[in-house]
């Protein structure tokens, strides 16, 4: 047995455990990463999915099913489509482009069986990030469903706003008036007066409002781009 | 010569006594949350719901018990001036193996624990349990302790848990246990249950409870 002590041994001591560590830990990592990615992205075909209420898919065939439903876009605020087919929409992280200046983002849009349009949001809640996903009517003022879900919302009070309760509160409400203009608002719970105000989550306002932010902040950036996808779609039929 | 004083002389057993109080003793006389008073900051985090408790539990068993296994093969050779940096390591990396396992292959759970996992490096039973136990002890034993704190730690979360999901959220493991009826008389759900101080009252209820239980921890002082 070398002296434990000495200064020699200290160090080669300290580089061999960060050698072996850091190898095996990197190990690890790739060998796990192909599942980690799978669950990302079955996540997200499942946020999309439900927003249309179509439950009947599992982790095998969902990728299958994703690739013959559901048709991709992406494009800008101005109704510009940018790019089109499948893997565009889905590799656009909304999360960074909400970074960017409102007319820079890219606007990614899932369109379901050619009749509804789902666009992905994100905003901040009270402790963290909330996202979610709206699928909008093909009048494209209607909501058929939403989807939210949250980084680190309080559980049993703001992250209520990821449970079906509160989710499907929106459907069937519309989003914009028959002018275009935004028209709806997640106000507190209770406050709920008319068609296009929705109760927010009891004992979360500050969540609820962000939830309302979020729409707020995006659904009337798609809404061009929407009407220029809906329009080609018919041309598409025409021709 | 009596049959106590035979058995003595053997080689002692896997599951001898002595071993066997390494295992239990955490999880009642010296259990790290009630009795030693560690590792609190979790138990408020993470005990909302029964799930992520559970999972978080096991998490900490694991991490519990191989870091004191590992520790207490390399105590030996460990050089003295640098042993926390060393213990920190083991944790970490062990830490950092339980997370990528639970986002490979428990992808939700994971999402709800999110940070949480990641700061069992600082749980401080961990830490506690490698300096004062597996640097002076053999592996086995070392396991044995290492799997005794995580019980210890994991059964306060669940019952903390327990109570919490039933009172804050009237479910169990997501299941509604309370009746409809009772909300049609009036009953509400007690928001105060899911947040973090209504987990320091239970954990505190539970420690009067348990001294009330067990005299011995009841000391002079």
């Amino acid at each position: 047995m070398p002296n434990t002590n000495s200064t020699t041994y200290t160090i080669f001591y300290s580089l061999g455990m960060a050698f072996i560590v850091g190898s095996a830990l990197a190990v690890v990592s790739m060998a796990l990463k192909p599942y980690q990615d799978r669950n990302v992205k079955f996540e997200k075909i499942s946020y999309i999915f439900k927003t249309v209420g179509f439950t009947d898919f599992n982790k095998k065939n969902a990728d299958q099913l994703f690739h013959d439903k559901v048709k991709e876009f992406v494009g800008k605020h101005d109704g510009t489509i940018v790019e089109e087919g499948h893997g565009t929409a889905f590799n656009v992280d909304v999360g960074q482009e909400r970074k960017k200046k409102p007319a820079d983002r890219l606007l990614p849009v899932f369109v379901y069986e050619d009749s509804k349009y789902i666009v992905p949001c994100y905003g901040v809640g009270l402790w963290g990030p909330i996202w979610g996903y709206v699928a909008l009517e093909e009048d494209l003022t209607t909501i058929a469903g939403v989807v939210f879900d949250h980084k680190s919302e309080t559980p049993g009070l703001g992250a209520k706003i990821a449970e079906p309760e509160f989710q499907s509160k929106f459907v069937g409400r519309k989003a914009f008036d028959e002018n275009g203009r935004y028209v709806l608002r997640v106000v507190k719970a209770g406050r709920a007066k008319s068609d296009n105000e929705i109760d927010g989550v009891s004992g979360a306002t500050l969540t609820t409002n962000g939830v309302d932010a979020m729409l707020r902040e995006w659904l009337p950036l798609y809404r061009p781009l929407l009407e220029k996808i809906k329009q080609e779609k018919i041309k598409k039929v025409q021709a | 010569m009596s049959d106590t004083a035979v058995k003595q002389r053997k080689k002692e057993g896997l599951f001898s006594r002595k071993n066997l109080r390494y295992l239990l003793d955490p999880i009642n006389d010296i259990n790290p949350i009630t009795v030693q008073v560690l590792g609190i900051c979790s138990a408020l985090a993470v005990t909302v719901k029964l799930e992520p408790a559970v999972v978080m539990s096991l998490a900490v068993i694991a991490v519990t018990s191989l870091s004191n296994l590992t520790i207490s093969l390399l105590r030996n050779t460990i050089p003295h001036r640098i042993r926390m940096i060393v213990q920190l390591v083991v944790i970490s990396s062990l830490v950092i193996l339980v997370d990528q396992i639970l986002k490979a292959f428990a992808y939700d759970v994971s999402k709800q624990l999110s940070v949480f996992v990641g700061l069992i490096i600082t749980n401080c039973i961990i830490m506690g349990r490698l300096e004062a136990f597996a640097m002076g002890n053999k592996p086995w034993p070392s396991l044995l302790d290492g799997i005794g704190n995580g019980l210890g730690y994991g059964a306060v979360l669940i019952i903390v848990a327990f109570f919490r999901e039933l009172f804050g959220s009237g479910t169990v493991f997501d299941i509604p246990v309370i009746p409809q009826s009772f909300y049609e008389l009036g009953y509400v759900n007690n928001g105060l249950m899911l947040l973090p101080p209504a987990a320091l009252i239970t954990v505190g209820v539970i420690i009067w409870l348990h001294r009330w239980l067990n005299p011995k921890l009841v000391d002079v002082s």
